[in-house]
């Protein structure tokens, strides 16, 4: 999917001895969304505004070891082990080992020659590194100002974390004009070292800068114009963790010195062999718990009760993006964790006094098929008519913030009716919900809505699964347990053909192993990601658990 | 009975010798017979007659006429000896008319059984004889044949039609009359009366086909007669255009409305119509009509009616297409597929409106009945009208329809090896080879296959035999003028290779060819027909009287002795030559190299009469505008216009500017940089030249070299001239073609001396620099000119715009930048914080501006140090390096501790161990507190450990302070896993402060409680001593921990158990 922005100038930070000024530049695509004011709580909006900034460049997938160097290496030695065993053997073995040696040293004095050379090299390409950094960074972050609060959001690269910063007017005085409104602003590294120069004794001003809609005269590129083709899936996965935010959550408070426990416990060790979650224990009334596998360290936090009313055992994957938060635990007050359930999204809201930071995380840091056809956050959840729905929406616009029972005051419409619709435009990447004030918000993430039929399903294949599924086309045997995970085999009626699928879920419920007895699958394998009826067959297990649960 | 008419005819063949006498006789009065003797010469004749009974004397005559004319054909000759051989007839003695159940010949035979006089030969079916009877034209067979007209079987009608359509003429409207009992039966009449002539005949189309085409062969008047009706069937527009005319107009006509969607019917009907108005775009409709269902019924049908009109034209063009395209259906399958569904082929085609057309069976029938049509003629000795079908059908092959020459090799079982048979470049196609290998060594049909292939040992390019090769070369001989045909149109080697060898062997017909002829055949770029020509020319040349045409078309044949012979003769008489303007020109403008090399040292050394050079002129020139825009034409444009600027200097200087405007138009690159040349030297000055022509030249040609001289051309222009158009030279200047760019650069050297010219110049050149390069080199281009020839106009460009293209992001304007910034920037007008930006500039040469700054001017630095600071922050280490030395030089008074902080403030840890350093060098106690304050807020772990040197000066015993600082303490004990020392000290300072005051004590006790839930032991161990600590000194604080004393019998006294 491309995205076009078209900033007018570069977002800066002008810092001196006495004052930051903090200048963003907006997407001059866009309607024009404006803000000034001055920080007050500078501090605070220094951490977070450096965790969002741990949230864009985050990228935990994994990066396999560039070994061409070793192998080429390798190979140059392998010659040379060779030959050391033919010169062994033959009987100029010491004119040979003299001529070795005599290249050795040829060897060592052109490599002394060259290595200014190869260090300058090096710079050089540290030096491109660094004059492209931001060709690094996916998308630029989204700023949206509301009557109420400014706020952040970003979605990092390896399309698994989703930061929010909010900060509400308390945080300014002197604020200026304002104009509501949600756009993309430029960011690049530099801003972000820039920000670490925001103290307290200095005045800070912050601003969305509008003067990019002012007419340009001079005959010179100001203009910054860029072009982001994002995969579907790093959309997919923003709509998807913003679209879980509306689900209902098990949530807890925590100390901040809770959170620096569980970073603590995930600095001191390294994980070698899965299974690799967090796995909360809640019980209600008794301080919540938490076993990081593979170890079972248990570890309590005792001045953090859970207050719900019904006792969980919730895994969650991908703890080491809990990182971005070691910077907010000093001034923090509480951390609130919301969890949806074992391998869902799980949120992380710090409260900062009149600012706070979400940190959403997807199920998984790894966005691929093993997991695929485990959730489908995006499916429509209720049915709501056009007319409705678009009444919903253009109330909402108006006030820009509402909760859900004041809006359906307000409209005069059922609650459940409101829910969904606005369900439907949270999915549409139209609207958010705001787990810490528990409201709706419009925010239209990018200038044309999203295609979120096409967003639904990462192929044609899930989609397939889905329909299969729909149709009670699936048969399933019981599920044997063993210690590499769930055995699941079943039946799938295709059309005239029934398949029979049969797959192996891991500990960290990942799809291991599957096979089936279908066309697709004795082409591919799995090399493609597996095919329409193993994802039935993983789906309608997936429910069937829902409803034994 | 009285002979009215005898003819004697001789044929001597090898051992035999025949004679063959022909007599018309009156038997009475308007009875007449056609009587006939044949046999060895000197032995008994035999006798035989023509005529049964007698007929009217024109029937008579006619059949007389077609047995002599039968006779000459098979190679009768009327010869004295023949008539000497045959013995005398007196009236008293003639000898009865033989009366024999024998017919005698073709004709006789065939008259006879249509007739119903089947005599002793077996069974031979009506329609065939019908069929017969039309190939041979007998106009004897039309009165029998109008009779069997109207059967009303459609296979006896039509065959009997076609016959009629070949044999009738004007008379036989009113045979036909008289025989239906309809005297004065006009044309229109008969052509609107089909259906009541022969009712039962017209229920078939294929026979109302026929008849009309019957119709149309018997004169002009039914001909127009069935014209009309055919146009009455025409769509309203289509008619218009056909009656209205003229040819060029009804073609774009006919394409549209086929285009449109319209029929293909149409087609058979304009066929009917074949004016001349119509017949040009009929050809090009039959030329690309898809073979189709829906179309290829009509294209069947106008076939077989140009195979019975003998229109060799239509005839061979839609051969060559059953050649060429391949069929839309196999002919070995029962099925095939129909829209993706299994159709049974035989019954689909039996359909009206059949979804299938042109299967592998139709191609094949229709590739055979090619050859077998015109072979038939060939047989009955027809020699004008098979040479008439074997041209049409051989004209329309080209060179490119030859494949590749290809084999095929099989493993013969019975001899134990493999055998290779190999085809040759146009073995696929029938009718082609049968006209040109019929009786050829080489190539050969075998059986019922379709590819010819080579015979024996034969192989693909081998050398052909001395022999003739074609089928029935005698025909060939009686019309040499096919050949000719052959020669000046066809477009296709083998035709060519046939074409000369077989007029070669007819010397007598070479000896009687014009000039014209000769000329013709060396012009023609196949090199066999060229040396005939070459070989003819040889003969004819007179030394005395030059034929100019003829040297002309020598000098430019493919052949090189025969260029050579013409040069030759040419250099024997140069004088005579000098006039021949148009020889001149050919050899000018020759498709060949030597002889374009030859016309050049002509040119020079011959002194060519008044007048004739101006006349030579526009007539070269009239040649190059009618040159084709092929790349073949380039180098002979060019090379010839190079001949003429160097023969003709003075003569070109006056050419018309209309010429020249035509000359610039032309695509070739050649004619249009010969009118570049000539412009550049005209006698027109460069600036009264009209203006598109400089446009059209320099801008829109398509040839880099073109483009040049176009450029140069403009250059030419009066300098003043040129500053009125800044506009279009910096077009030229930032075009994206480079060969532009490269031809404007002298011009703009030149004007560079003008400082006008460079003010207006230099501010677009710069805002072409700072907007992004619209094709790559521009830019390149642009900071070479300003850099080099524009130098002297750069200096009026101010300050703004210098730090304007250091701002930039194009390395071109950032050069160019670097070179001003030194040159016009005085470095007292700049800003300290424009050159602590500078200090981060790619361009070293900015960088070091920046460095001499720095060095130079502390004063100012010293006045606006917040400014001068920034330079720490500079993207290149040695823009650091040069700071840190220019700073380590300043003394303790030029910092405030506004400044030092600022420093320590970077993000870069070099930077900030230098602030540090600072700091230490120039640290003044009463700022202590400031600067613990500020570096407490410094969000790296480096500084934070750095602040806590001040805590126990600066920090101790103030209650205010520690409150102030108490995000600090946060931020150090909340380092995950890290900051060990910071955090001891932390944690010592706070328990030492606790015992101080109640209030402190509140506050470390509070700090402690909410770091005592760390799982770092020693950090919760430390947490919980401070605790301990605030509990013992001020017991009421609230904490979250209880005392116990410890058990006596422990050994080693733990003093406190936290309880959480």
């Amino acid at each position: 999917m491309e995205f076009e922005y078209r900033y007018h100038g570069s977002s800066a930070v002008d810092s001196s001895a006495r004052s930051t000024h903090m200048s963003f530049a907006p997407d001059t695509k866009r309607e024009p969304t404006y803000f000034r004011g001055e920080l007050q709580q500078s501090l605070e909006f220094r951490e977070a505004i450096s965790a969002l900034n741990a949230v864009v460049v985050s990228d935990l997938r994994y990066k396999p070891k560039d070994k061409t160097a070793y192998k080429a290496w390798l190979a140059q030695q392998e010659a040379v082990n060779w030959q050391q065993v033919a010169v062994a053997r033959s009987r100029n073995a010491a004119q040979v080992k003299d001529l070795q040696g005599e290249l050795e040293r040829l060897v060592r004095t052109s490599n002394e020659r060259m290595r200014p050379f190869y260090a300058a090299r090096q710079s050089y390409f540290n030096y491109l590194y660094k004059k492209d950094l931001d060709a690094w960074f996916v998308l630029d972050p989204v700023i949206t100002v509301h009557p109420d609060e400014v706020f952040f959001e970003c979605f990092s690269q390896d399309e698994s974390t989703y930061g929010r910063l909010g900060a509400s007017y308390e945080v300014f005085k002197h604020i200026g004009e304002f104009a509501c409104g949600t756009t993309n602003i430029d960011y690049s590294a530099d801003l972000y070292n820039e920000f670490q120069k925001i103290r307290r004794y200095k005045t800070t001003m912050f601003q969305v800068d509008p003067s990019g809609f002012e007419v340009q005269t001079q005959a010179e590129d100001t203009f910054k114009e860029l072009k982001i083709d994002l995969p579907d899936s790093w959309v997919r996965g923003f709509l998807q963790v913003s679209s879980a935010m509306t689900l209902p959550t098990v949530s807890f408070d925590l100390h901040p010195m809770d959170v620096h426990n569980l970073c603590f416990v995930l600095r001191r060790n390294k994980e070698k062999a899965g299974p690799r979650s967090l796995r909360y224990l809640l019980k209600p009334g008794h301080p919540v718990q938490v076993v990081f596998e593979p170890w079972n360290l248990k570890v309590t936090f005792p001045r953090s009760p859970y207050l719900g009313d019904k006792e969980h055992e919730i895994r969650v994957w991908g703890r080491r993006r809990l990182f971005i938060l070691e910077r907010l635990i000093q001034l923090s007050r509480k951390f609130t964790v919301h969890l949806l359930g074992t391998g869902l999204p799980s949120f992380y809201i710090a409260d900062l006094g009149h600012m706070n930071f979400t940190l959403g995380l997807s199920g998984w840091t790894a966005n691929d098929w093993s997991q695929a056809g485990n959730f489908d956050l995006m499916a429509p959840r209720a049915e709501v008519d056009e007319f409705t729905k678009r009444r919903v929406f253009e109330g909402l616009k108006k006030v820009w913030v509402a909760d859900v029972d004041e809006l359906s005051r307000s409209l005069d419409l059922e609650r459940a009716a409101v829910l969904a619709a606005l369900g439907i435009y949270t999915q549409a990447g139209r609207a958010i919900y705001d787990l810490n004030k528990q409201v709706y918000r419009v925010r239209e993430l990018s200038r044309e809505p999203l295609p979120t039929d096409k967003l639904r399903f990462a192929n044609e294949r899930e989609q397939l699964a889905t329909a299969l599924v729909d149709a009670k086309a699936v048969l399933r045997k019981p599920p044997e347990e063993s210690p590499a995970g769930i055995r699941l085999r079943g039946k799938v009626k295709d059309g005239a053909r029934s398949y029979e699928p049969e797959l192996t879920i891991d500990r960290d419920q990942r799809l291991a192993s599957a096979t089936c007895t279908c066309n697709f699958y004795t082409q591919n394998k799995l090399y493609k990601g597996p095919c329409e009826h193993i994802l039935a067959l993983r789906i309608h297990h997936r429910r069937m658990q829902g409803n034994a649960s | 009975m009285k002979l009215i008419r005898r003819v004697t005819l001789g044929l001597r063949e090898g051992n035999s010798d025949k004679v063959y006498v022909v007599d018309l006789c009156e038997v009475s009065k308007g009875k007449f017979v056609v009587n006939f003797q044949f046999g060895r010469r000197g032995a008994p004749l035999k006798d035989g007659t023509k005529t049964d009974a007698p007929v009217a004397e024109p029937i008579a005559r006619s059949i007389f006429a077609k047995l002599v004319d039968e006779k000459t054909r098979k190679g009768y000759s009327e010869t004295a000896e023949a008539a000497a051989a045959v013995p005398s007839t007196t009236p008293g003695q003639r000898a009865a008319p033989v009366r024999s159940n024998q017919p005698q010949t073709r004709e006789e035979a065939v008259l006879a059984r249509l007739r119903g006089d089947s005599g002793a030969r077996r069974p031979w079916d009506l329609n065939r004889v019908a069929w017969r009877a039309g190939e041979m034209r007998l106009k004897a067979a039309v009165p029998v044949l109008l009779g069997k007209l109207g059967s009303g079987v459609a296979r006896t009608d039509y065959c009997v039609a076609w016959a009629l359509a070949r044999c009738g003429d004007e008379g036989t409207l009113a045979a036909l009359g008289s025989m239906k009992q309809r005297p004065g039966l006009t044309a229109t009449d008969a052509v609107e009366q089909l259906a009541t002539l022969w009712p039962k005949s017209v229920k078939a189309d294929a026979v109302v086909r026929v008849l009309l085409e019957m119709f149309r062969a018997w004169s002009d008047e039914l001909r127009e007669a069935v014209a009309r009706k055919a146009l009455g069937e025409l769509p309203a527009g289509l008619r218009y255009a056909a009656e209205l005319g003229p040819a060029e107009a009804f073609t774009p006509v006919l394409q549209r409305s086929l285009a449109a969607g319209e029929s293909a019917n149409v087609l058979e009907s304009l066929y009917r119509v074949d004016s001349e108005v119509v017949r040009p775009g009929l050809l090009v409709a039959l030329a690309s009509v898809p073979l189709l269902p829906g179309s290829f019924r009509a294209v069947r049908h106008i076939w077989k009616i140009a195979e019975l009109r003998g229109d060799a034209e239509v005839f061979g063009l839609l051969a060559h297409r059953f050649e060429r395209t391949p069929a839309n259906f196999s002919a070995r399958t029962r099925r095939t597929y129909i829209d993706g569904r299994s159709t049974d082929i035989a019954k689909e085609l039996k359909k009206p409106d059949s979804r299938l057309a042109y299967g592998g069976a139709t191609r094949t029938y229709l590739r055979r009945r090619t050859w077998n049509s015109i072979a038939r003629l060939a047989t009955l000795e027809d020699a004008s009208g098979y040479v008439r079908m074997a041209v049409g059908v051989l004209l329309p092959f080209r060179d490119g329809d030859g494949g590749e020459p290809r084999s095929m090799t099989t493993y013969d079982y019975g001899a134990s090896r493999n055998k290779t048979t190999h085809f040759d470049r146009f073995a696929s196609f029938l009718a082609f080879n049968h006209i040109l290998f019929g009786s050829s060594s080489r190539y050969e049909l075998k059986g019922l296959t379709l590819t010819w292939r080579c015979k024996g040992r034969n192989k693909p390019g081998d050398p052909a035999p001395e022999t003739r090769e074609e089928a029935f070369p005698k025909l060939w001989d009686q019309v040499p003028v096919g050949l000719l045909h052959l020669l000046s149109e066809s477009g296709c080697l083998p035709v060519h290779v046939f074409a000369a060898k077989a007029l070669r062997a007819n010397k007598e017909f070479c000896d009687d060819l014009d000039l014209d002829a000769i000329v013709m055949l060396l012009g023609r770029p196949y090199e066999v027909t060229a040396r005939l020509g070459y070989e003819l020319a040889l003969t004819r040349y007179d030394a005395s009287r030059p034929d100019f045409d003829l040297v002309a078309a020598l000098a430019s044949c493919p052949v090189p002795e025969a260029r050579h012979t013409a040069r030759a003769w040419i250099d024997a008489n140069r004088t005579a030559f000098a006039g021949a303007r148009d020889l001149l020109v050919s050899l000018v403008v020759s498709p060949h190299a030597d002889t374009r090399a030859y016309a050049r040292t002509l040119l020079a050394g011959l002194v060519l009469p008044s007048g004739v050079p101006e006349s030579l002129i526009a007539r070269a020139v009239a040649v190059l505008l009618g040159l084709a825009d092929d790349p073949a034409n380039e180098v002979r444009a060019q090379e010839g216009g190079e001949t003429l600027l160097r023969g003709f200097p003075r003569q070109l200087r006056s050419l018309g500017l209309g010429v020249l405007r035509d000359l610039v138009h032309h695509p070739l690159a050649g004619v249009q940089s010969f009118a570049a040349e000539v412009l550049l030297a005209h006698e027109t000055r460069p600036e009264d030249l009209p203006e598109d022509l400089l446009v059209t030249l320099a801008v829109e040609s398509k040839h880099a070299a073109v483009r040049s001289l176009g450029v140069r051309l403009f250059g030419s222009l009066p300098d003043a001239a040129l500053m009125q158009r800044v506009s279009l030279l910096l077009a030229f200047a930032t075009s994206g073609l480079a060969d532009q760019r490269g031809a404007i650069r002298p011009v703009l050297q030149r004007l560079a001396g003008y400082p006008s010219f460079g003010d207006a110049i230099v501010p677009p050149l710069l805002a072409a620099l700072l907007t992004k390069e619209t094709h790559e080199g521009v830019h390149s281009f642009v900071l070479a000119l300003l850099k080099t020839d524009l130098a002297a106009a750069l200096g009026a460009v101010n300050k703004e715009a210098v730090l304007r293209l250091l701002r930039s992001k194009h390395p071109a304007a950032q050069e160019l930048g670097g070179i001003l910034l030194g040159r016009n920037v005085d470095p007292n007008t700049l800003e300290v914080a424009e050159v602590a930006r500078l200090a981060s500039h790619e361009i070293l040469s900015v960088r070091e501006a920046a460095w001499k700054f720095y060095r130079e001017n502390k004063p100012r630095l010293l006045a606006d140090m917040s400014a001068a600071i920034k330079i720490l922050d500079a993207k290149w280490d040695d823009s650091r390096q040069v700071a840190f030395a220019v700073f380590r030089e300043f003394t303790e008074d030029d910092f405030t501790p506004d400044v030092l902080v600022a420093v320590v403030d970077s993000v870069r840890p070099d930077v900030q161990a230098f602030g540090r350093e600072l700091v230490r060098r120039f640290f003044k106690g009463e700022h202590g507190h400031e600067y613990l304050l500020r570096l407490s807020e410094h969000p790296s772990a480096d500084v934070q450990l750095f602040a806590t040197n001040y805590l126990e000066e600066y920090a101790s015993g103030s209650i205010e302070r520690l409150r102030t600082l108490e995000p600090y303490f946060l931020g150090v004990l909340s380092r995950v896993n890290r900051g060990r020392v910071a955090k001891a000290r932390v944690f010592a300072f706070l328990k030492a402060e606790a015992e101080k005051s109640p209030e402190a004590a509140q506050l470390v006790a509070g700090l402690m409680t909410r770091q005592s839930l760390t799982m770092a032991i020693g950090d919760k161990a430390a947490s919980i001593e401070s605790m301990v600590a605030v509990a013992r000194r001020f017991g009421d604080t609230p904490l979250p921990i209880t005392i116990k004393q410890p058990p006596l019998w422990t050994r080693r006294p733990k003093e406190a158990q936290g309880g959480v």
